[in-house]
């Protein structure tokens, strides 16, 4: 039975591979690595559950995932199958909401022949490109935007439609467009995460945009947004362009085609009229659409494009020595035709048609994979189980899927990031150091009023200090004066590791050096004249650390009270542990309370 | 002891001014922090803070006033489904190609007016080798929600930024 599945789920997986469909096909390879496990799991655990008229809380996350992956799947096909009826990438027509997926092969060829047959004088290019870029400005005018941007009617058709959709989509990576957050929230109680998806994908977008502008760009947009997108309309305009006649329809290359020098440029690109321009731009979205948008969201092109026509052909420097690019056009058959002439034409021709035949063999295929993997009666199985639970468990929670997800992958040795999970992944280490700083500052001490002022973490203090204020300080604590030496021996080694890379992988502080800081920082001071007490009491005292991160002082207090209960007695064992008493402990559990800020912080349930 | 105590937040804790933010139902008021400039319906956000410095990466914190009144946070649950939560992400970066996620554990804190704060966040790498830090904040004021997004570089300055701000966000008012 399980190979059945296996094979069944390679075979889904195999004909996903060969469609190529990137997104779609890592999307399948994770429902793949999910319900692998999952339906072992259920056949193992839950499938005699009918028999025994048991059922496990994990059978109820696994039937549900089981479930939910059903869904997707069948959903993913849909989305196949009619990508497929559409026709890969098609210029003209009815333009699917992502464009950007494939390519049109065959008007990449019909493109370069055109032009491997045209001649034109130099007055006929100047002409086109005027024309072109005026037709191009009436295309884009129909991106919708909250702004008219000289809107023209008419000008878009079946051939330059996908230039509209393109400047669309990248426009859409920089504009937020958060619609209707209201119909995503239903009732009055906020119990989950996903109806905040479609938020924070856009504001991410946005604001990953916004870390690349320049304060100049920045002033612009918010003063002259029309113009700020113009520029960026055509810098996609241009950068397409010049990528077209420089890279795919090069015709003579420096070093490796499409990595080194374009030395002849495609010539009869430039005669081209507009609408055969536009097509062969159209039909090269496929190939580095989706690269140029992920730039704009990460990789900074987004400031380029602003520029304009000059910023295209930099933003297309700039995407061109990204990895993304590289593998992507190692992994395409842009290198096949990349010359122009009747030879690679028919080239071309032949594999575009090769590719429509596959893609829609592919679709079929994974339609009768699927459908036999639904032969195997596993989902209805699962829906089943799903039926059974919320007759004979009422009031479980059936439908809610998260938690238990968590608990039954945990259950199965995978593991997910359940919330206690994630928190103690991030850094317990430092929750535990954050303890001991505040520990320490308490021990032996008594809380005598409700205020308790910061002067309990003097360690966290010592790290802020101005140079002045820590030689004094340094002075006060070891009870000498030091000498020339020793002060710079103070700053130098206080500066010692910062901006590296700490113990926990994150940025190196106080309570989260590697041992080789530490020694480092150790050995200037006892360069300096400094005995092996004396270091470690200037190390201890935070002297010479780099001042904590929120998440040290203040972040990771927070997150204490979301830990699992289990991980808050772990905790308290440990302080009793280190020889705490209990005492000593509640004050560590009031300073916790006053500096959470939070009401409903209740330290007892620490102490359980 | 104030010296020491004034030093200690010294980097970011010079309010710039406090910021009336008004949204359909309710305003917020909050406080800003030093280097950064409010901009209104910019690139689509109702309201942002960017960081002015001229140089390098810029933070921002968008603020997004929802238009929905009377919504409470089920604590429990969203604790327990926290995966949802970086199942969104983990989809949104493999669209975008960023890597390396690690996630940052869910807060659950009140403002100065007892309003609930319910804030998500993940660290991750670009692909120009950026790291960045995003924390969600959704504040439950009573009128009106409010969702506010950080996103800035994941570094010691960063962190300090996300402190401060969480720290406006504990001293923040709903108001109206």
């Amino acid at each position: 039975m399980k190979a059945r599945y296996a094979f069944l789920l390679v075979a889904l997986v195999a004909r996903f591979s060969f469609a190529q469909e990137r997104t779609l096909e890592e999307r399948l390879n994770e429902l793949q690595s999910a319900i692998e496990v999952d339906i072992e799991v259920f056949e193992i655990e839950c499938g005699d559950f009918e028999v025994t008229n048991i059922i496990s809380e994990n059978c109820i996350a696994v039937a549900t995932r089981i479930g939910e992956a059903e869904q997707e799947i069948a959903n993913l096909l849909a989305s196949l199958e009619e990508s497929m009826a559409l026709g890969v990438g098609n210029c003209g027509g009815p333009v699917p909401l992502s464009p950007l997926e494939g390519g049109n092969t065959q008007e990449l060829i019909n493109t370069a022949e055109e032009a491997a047959r045209t001649e034109c004088f130099q007055g006929e290019i100047d002409e086109t490109q005027t024309n072109c870029f005026g037709e191009i400005k009436c295309v884009l005018s129909s991106v919708v935007l909250p702004f008219s941007l000289g809107r023209k009617e008419g000008c878009v058709s079946r051939e330059n439609n996908c230039l509209a959709h393109v400047a669309q989509a990248a426009v859409d990576l920089v504009w937020t467009s958060i619609k209707d957050i209201g119909g995503l929230i239903k009732g009055a109680a906020v119990g989950a995460w996903n109806w905040l998806w479609g938020v924070e994908d856009e504001t991410s977008d946005t604001q990953g945009a916004i870390q690349d502008l320049s304060r100049e760009e920045v002033e612009e947009a918010s003063e002259d947004p029309e113009g700020f997108f113009t520029r960026m309309m055509k810098g996609i305009t241009s950068m397409f362009m010049e990528w077209v006649r420089t890279d795919l329809f090069c015709e003579e290359w420096e070093g490796e085609p499409h990595f080194g020098e374009c030395t002849r440029p495609m010539v009869g690109w430039e005669c081209l009229g507009c609408g055969a321009k536009i097509k062969g731009v159209c039909a090269s979205f496929g190939a580095i659409g989706g690269l140029l948008l992920e730039s704009i969201a990460t990789g900074g092109v987004a400031s380029l494009l602003t520029k304009g026509v000059k910023g295209g052909s930099l933003a297309l420097k700039a995407l061109k020595t990204t990895e993304a690019y590289k593998n992507s056009i190692r992994g395409t058959a842009t290198t096949a035709r990349s010359s122009v002439g009747q030879a690679i034409g028919q080239v071309a021709r032949g594999s575009g048609r090769a590719a429509v035949t596959a893609g829609q063999g592919v679709a079929r295929g994974l339609r009768e994979s699927f459908v036999a993997l639904k032969g195997t009666g596993i989902f209805d199985k699962a829906s089943a189980l799903l039926a059974r639970a919320r007759t004979t468990l009422p009031g479980r929670a059936v439908t809610m899927t998260a938690g238990a997800v968590g608990r039954g992958l945990k259950n199965t040795g995978k593991g997910i990031l359940a919330v206690d999970d994630a928190a103690f992944d991030l850094g317990w280490n430092a929750v535990d150091n954050s303890f001991e700083v505040a520990a320490k500052a308490l021990r032996g001490k008594r809380i005598a009023t409700a205020g308790v002022d910061l002067s309990r973490f003097p360690i966290a203090l010592h790290t802020n200090l101005t140079d002045s204020e820590r030689l004094a300080e340094s002075e006060r604590v070891l009870g000498r004066e030091l000498n020339p030496t020793q002060r710079q021996a103070v700053i130098d080694t206080h500066n010692i590791g910062a901006g590296e890379i700490g113990l926990n992988g994150q940025m190196s502080e106080i309570g989260n050096y590697t041992p080789t800081q530490i020694a480092r920082k150790a050995r200037r001071l006892r360069e300096a004249g400094f005995d092996r007490t004396e270091a470690r009491r200037l190390m201890e005292n935070g002297l010479v650390g780099t001042p904590p991160s929120g998440r040290l002082l203040d972040e990771q207090l927070s997150f204490l009270e979301s830990l699992h209960p289990d991980k808050r007695r772990t905790f308290t064992d440990l302080l009793n542990a280190k020889g705490y008493t209990g005492d000593e402990i509640q004050d560590i559990f009031a300073e916790l309370k006053h500096r959470s800020g939070n009401d409903s912080f209740d330290p007892k349930v620490f102490c359980r | 002891m104030t010296k020491i105590l004034c030093l200690f937040f010294m980097t970011f804790n010079l309010e710039a001014a406090v910021l009336n933010i008004q949204g359909q139902r309710a305003s917020l008021s909050l406080g800003s922090v030093q280097g950064f400039k409010l901009y209104r319906d910019f690139l689509g956000l109702p309201f942002v803070l960017i960081e002015q410095e001229s140089e390098g990466k810029k933070s921002s914190l968008s603020i997004i006033p929802t238009g929905l009144e009377n919504l409470h946070p089920q604590e429990e649950s969203l604790r327990n489904n926290y995966g949802r939560y970086e199942e969104g992400r983990r989809r949104y970066a493999k669209r975008r190609g960023l890597t390396n996620l690690k996630f940052l554990p869910p807060l659950f804190f009140s403002n100065k007016s007892k309003a609930r704060i319910v804030s998500s966040g993940y660290e991750y790498r670009k692909n120009d080798g950026t790291r960045n830090l995003e924390r969600s904040f959704f504040l439950f004021c009573p009128k009106e929600a409010f969702h506010l997004k950080l996103l800035t570089q994941n570094d010691a300055k960063g962190l300090s930024l996300l402190t401060a701000f969480r720290s406006r966000l504990r001293e923040s008012r709903c108001e109206g």
